[in-house]
C-alpha cells in the first residue's frame, strides 16, 4: 500500500516549518532595518548636486533604529531559533521514548 | 557474534560508500556560506563534518526501511545473502565513482538502491524485492521530494522577499544580512544530510547482519553500526571539504543570500520531515529542487528546460544503471568465492583507477563542485541577464 497521507504530512510539515522559520528571520531583519536606508546593492544611493555645487548623498544609514524595533527583532530571532530546535526535538525519538 | 569474511567485506565496503557519500555531498551544504563569506572555509568544513556526525545519531527510520522493508528477508520471504549485498554495494560504489569522475548529476542514494535491487533480482529472483515498499518509500519519494522542496522553497523565497521589501519603493531592506542566516540554514542541511544519508549505510549493514542471522529480523541498527556510519560520513565530509576549497571559484552560484537561506531551510525541512517517516531520499535531489524553486521565486525568473531536463535525465538513469552493475556483480558472485574475489578486485580496480585519474586531472573532478550548482543553471533570472547585457555593453565600449 502506498501511504499517500505520509506524503501529504511531509509536504505540509516542510511547507509550514520552512515558511515559519524564513518569515521569522526575515521579519527580524526587516525590524533591524527600521529607520535605516535601503540596501546598498539595490540602490547605489542617489547623489544630488545642488545648484551651488555641493554634493550630498540621499539615503544611507543616517537615522537611528528605535528601541522597540531592536527588541522585536531579537524576539523574532529567538522565536526563529526556537522553531528550529522544536522541529529537531520532534523528529528525534530519543526525546520521546521515556 | 560470528563475523565471517564476507560480512567484514560488506561492512568495510558499506563504510567506504558512506565515506564517499559524505565526500561527494559536502558542497551541497557548505558551498554557499563559503562563497558568500559568511563562514571561513576551515570553519564551514569542520562544522559540516560535526553536524553530519551528530545528524547520524538522530533517527533510525530510514535505516529500518532498508533493513526491514525493501528486500524481503527472513522466514516469510526469500533469503538474500551477504554475497548479494556485497555485489550490490560494488555496483553502487562503481557507479558513484564513475559519475563523480565524469561530473554527471547522480544520487548516491539511488546508486545504492539500484545496486542492491539489481543484485537481489539476479541473485534471488524478482520475488526477492518488495516492489510496494520500493515504490512507496524510494521511487515516489524520489520523484515527489524534489518537487515538494521546490514548492516550499518558492513560497519561502517569496515570503523572504516580500517581508524585506520597502513598501514605498519596492526595494530590498537589509537582505544582505540573510548571509548570516545561511550559517544556520547550511548547518541544518548538513545535519539533515547526516540523518538521511548515514542511515542508508546503517540499513545496509543491518540488512547484512540480519541476513547472516547475527541479528533478529525486524530490529533496528545496533549502536556500533550507527557510530561507525556516523564517523565514516563525518570523515568523508571533512575530506571532501578540502576538495571544494581547492576548487573554489569555479561556477559558484549566482544565488542571493535571501534565496540561499530560503532554499536551504526548505531542503533541511523536507529532508528531516521525510527521514522521520522513513523515506530514503536523495539529499542532492532535494537540494537541487529547492535551488530551482527559490530561483523561480525571484521576480520574472524562468526555467531553462534543457538544463533541468539534463539533470532529471541523470537522476532517472542512476537507479537502473547501478542496478545493471549490481546485477553483473551478483552474477559473478553467484559463481562462488572465486566470483566474489573477481568482484572485489574489479571494484577495487575501478576505485583506485578513478582516484589516480582524478588526482592527475584536477580539472575533471573540479568541474562540478556540486550537483546543486548544476541546478542553479536551470533557472534564468532577468537580473542576471540584465547585468550580463550591461557587462557586454561595457566590454564593447
Amino acid at each position: 500500500m502506498i501511504d499517500w497521507a505520509a506524503f501529504a504530512i511531509v509536504a505540509a510539515a516542510a511547507l509550514v516549518s520552512a515558511s515559519v522559520v524564513v518569515s521569522l528571520f526575515a521579519f527580524g531583519l526587516r525590524l533591524l532595518n527600521v529607520g535605516r536606508g535601503l540596501d546598498a546593492d539595490d540602490t547605489p544611493g542617489i547623489i544630488e548636486t545642488t545648484p551651488s555645487g555641493s554634493v550630498s548623498v540621499v539615503g544611507g544609514q543616517t537615522e537611528r533604529r528605535p528601541r522597540w524595533a531592536t527588541v522585536a527583532a531579537i524576539a523574532c530571532f529567538t522565536l526563529c531559533s526556537g522553531a528550529v530546535l522544536f522541529g529537531i526535538y520532534l523528529i528525534v525519538p530519543v526525546f520521546h521514548s521515556s | 557474534m560470528d563475523l565471517t569474511l564476507i560480512v567484514v567485506l560488506v561492512i568495510v565496503l558499506a563504510l567506504f560508500f558512506d565515506f564517499t557519500n559524505g565526500f561527494h555531498d559536502t558542497a551541497n551544504a557548505m558551498a554557499t556560506p563559503i562563497a558568500t563569506g559568511a563562514l571561513k572555509p576551515r570553519m564551514a568544513v569542520a562544522l559540516a563534518a560535526v553536524l553530519n556526525l551528530v545528524g547520524a545519531f538522530l533517527s533510525t527510520e530510514v535505516a529500518r526501511t532498508i533493513s526491514g522493508g525493501l528486500i524481503k528477508e527472513g522466514d516469510g520471504g526469500i533469503q538474500i545473502t551477504p554475497e548479494m549485498i556485497f555485489a550490490g554495494l560494488i555496483g553502487a560504489v562503481c557507479w558513484n565513482m564513475v559519475t563523480w569522475l565524469f561530473g554527471l548529476p547522480s544520487s548516491s542514494s539511488h546508486a545504492l538502491f539500484g545496486g542492491l535491487i539489481g543484485a537481489a533480482i539476479v541473485g534471488a529472483g524478482l520475488g526477492s524485492v518488495d516492489f510496494t515498499v520500493l515504490v512507496s518509500k524510494v521511487v515516489l519519494p524520489a520523484l515527489v521530494a524534489p518537487i515538494v522542496a521546490g514548492v516550499v522553497a518558492f513560497v519561502a523565497t517569496r515570503l523572504a522577499y516580500a517581508i524585506t521589501r520597502d513598501p514605498a519603493t519596492g526595494r530590498g531592506l537589509g537582505r544582505g544580512n540573510f548571509r548570516y542566516a545561511q550559517i544556520f540554514s547550511s548547518s541544518l542541511v548538513a545535519l539533515a544530510h547526516g540523518t538521511n544519508d548515514a542511515q542508508k549505510t546503517m540499513g545496509v549493514i543491518t540488512l547484512t547482519l540480519i541476513a547472516t542471522g547475527a541479528q533478529a529480523v525486524g530490529t533496528g541498527p545496533e549502536f556500533w553500526v550507527i557510530a561507525a556510519c556516523a564517523l565514516a560520513i563525518a570523515l568523508g565530509t571533512y575530506t571532501g571539504g578540502w576538495r571544494i576549497i581547492k576548487t573554489m571559484g569555479t561556477g559558484l552560484t549566482d544565488i542571493k543570500p535571501a534565496q540561499g537561506f530560503a532554499a536551504e531551510t526548505s531542503t533541511a525541512a523536507t529532508i528531516l520531515a521525510s527521514s522521520h517517516l522513513g523515506f530514503a531520499l536523495s539529499t542532492t535531489q532535494v537540494a537541487s529542487g529547492s535551488v530551482i524553486g527559490s530561483g523561480l521565486g525571484r521576480k520574472g525568473a524562468s526555467v531553462r528546460w534543457r538544463t533541468a531536463g539534463r539533470i532529471a535525465l541523470g537522476w532517472l538513469l542512476t537507479l537502473p544503471a547501478a542496478a545493471a552493475v549490481g546485477a553483473v556483480a551478483a552474477l559473478l558472485a553467484s559463481i562462488g568465492p572465486v566470483g566474489i574475489v573477481i568482484d572485489a578486485v574489479l571494484g577495487l580496480g575501478v576505485i583506485v583507477a578513478i582516484f589516480i585519474i582524478s588526482s592527475r586531472d584536477k580539472v575533471t573532478s573540479g568541474t562540478v563542485v556540486s550537483e546543486v550548482d548544476a541546478a542553479v543553471g536551470a533557472v534564468r533570472t532577468p537580473k542576471a541577464t540584465r547585468k550580463n547585457r550591461k557587462k557586454k555593453r561595457q566590454a564593447a565600449e
